[in-house]
């Protein structure tokens, strides 16, 4: 065996006995009971398994637009006049065209058949996106297929983070540096200058505008 | 790089692992966080972040895949538990305390004397913040874009717990070889 080999056994056998000890933990005050266990296991199956089935995973977004679509109908229900009644149910078929474009893109690979474009981007030509995402808080990224569709751009922020980062499937790292919501540069392999937050990123994959930003980025990238 | 995973048999392969590993993570989510709902939440957050990796998991039933369950939990309980107390990564005076840029490498003669179950045992007292950076790096082979994915951690910090947990390994396994030199 050699070092590292056995370095990497090692790392297995250390975390393989910790699981196992886990496992067989017996139950105490201290512990969850088996029916605690199976309860949780019921809910987390039944919030996740929608977005396992579902193309893109945005499991936050199912969950918000649930509520949303809960407490809508409850609205409703209460305000009597028909005509404000109307106003509300176009206002949600309005928001749900523009937000759906743009968040529940299908991936290419799991639903190629139901692939589409977002309306509402001016995206340049041959330009595809592919997959937007922010279901892990404080973490988006964006896929975008180019027009050879032989990269994928996997665009990416944490919450925190120096900026604006792009990995292309060569393995190369891109800071974008971004200034009030214009790309006015890019640094190879250097520190870009602005943090996002959490809402500025999300500013840019959900509107029409930020997204320009980002794709007028991959237009440079590949000028 | 492959970035978008296949997916072709994701559901399925995704309820082997729930049916699987579910309860553990939820044992081990509750030992972190002490609270039903945060460890429900963990566990999901988990499953998440498992999803996203998926098509690396050669094997399901294999040690490796146990470790790296365990690996994952552990870090979106520590995740959901800062988010509820507001804290940052920013804020976590562990990553601040010294600034470690240069690489350290295990030296290999330390590693080559040193016998396997005392390795194993040296491991388990490793801190669990440096052991599981180890363990994405070593075991799952993952880069350090992907390591700060999977576990919610910035590049930086991902870096600086490799490093840090490079060096903490090395000097307990000295600090054996010293006690017993015939280990």
């Amino acid at each position: 065996m050699n070092l590292d080999e056995k370095l990497r056994s090692a790392f297995i056998e250390a975390y393989a006995q910790e699981y196992e000890e886990v496992a067989e933990m017996k139950e105490t005050s201290d512990t969850l009971t088996e029916d605690d266990i199976k309860y949780h296991q019921k809910k987390i199956r039944k919030k996740i398994e929608p977005t396992m089935q579902h193309p893109c995973r945005h499991i936050n977004w199912i969950r918000t637009g649930f509520i949303a679509a809960c407490l809508c109908i409850l609205l409703c229900g209460f305000i009597g006049n028909p005509a404000i009644r109307g106003e509300i149910f176009n206002f949600i078929l309005e928001k749900y065209d523009e937000y759906s474009t743009v968040l529940f893109v299908p991936n290419s690979s799991n639903a190629p058949n139901e692939k589409k474009e977002p309306q509402n981007l001016l995206i340049p030509e041959g330009y595809t996106i592919v997959e937007v995402s922010g279901d892990l808080p404080g973490y988006y990224e964006a896929c975008i297929l180019t027009p050879s569709n032989s990269y994928f751009l996997l665009i990416q922020v944490a919450a925190g983070g120096t900026g604006l980062s792009v990995d292309t499937e060569r393995g190369t790292t891109i800071e974008l540096k971004i200034e009030e919501h214009e790309c006015v540069g890019i640094e190879k392999d250097g520190e870009s200058t602005l943090i996002f937050s959490d809402e500025e990123f999300g500013y840019l994959l959900s509107t029409q505008d930020g997204m320009e930003v980002l794709i007028e980025f991959v237009h440079q990238l590949f000028k | 790089m492959s970035i978008v995973p296949a997916m072709t048999n994701m559901p399925n392969t995704f309820n082997l692992i729930f049916d699987m590993y579910s309860g553990t993570m939820l044992k081990v989510a509750y030992g972190i966080t002490r609270d039903k709902h945060l460890a429900e939440d963990a566990v999901q957050e988990s499953f998440l972040r498992i999803t996203k990796n998926l098509e690396r998991l050669e094997d399901i039933y294999s040690p490796e895949t146990r470790g790296y369950i365990l690996t994952i939990t552990r870090n979106a309980s520590l995740s959901v538990l800062k988010a509820r107390k507001g804290i940052t990564d920013r804020e976590c005076p562990l990553d601040e305390i010294e600034n470690v840029q240069e690489s350290c490498d295990l030296e290999q003669e330390v590693i080559s004397k040193v016998g396997f179950e005392e390795l194993v045992s040296t491991i388990r007292e490793l801190p669990k913040i440096y052991a599981d950076v180890l363990y994405m790096d070593w075991v799952m082979d993952l880069s350090i874009h992907e390591i700060s994915v999977q576990l919610g951690l910035q590049e930086d910090t991902v870096k600086k717990r490799i490093n840090r947990g490079k060096k903490t390994l090395q000097k307990q396994l000295i600090k054996k070889l010293k006690r017993d030199p015939v280990l």
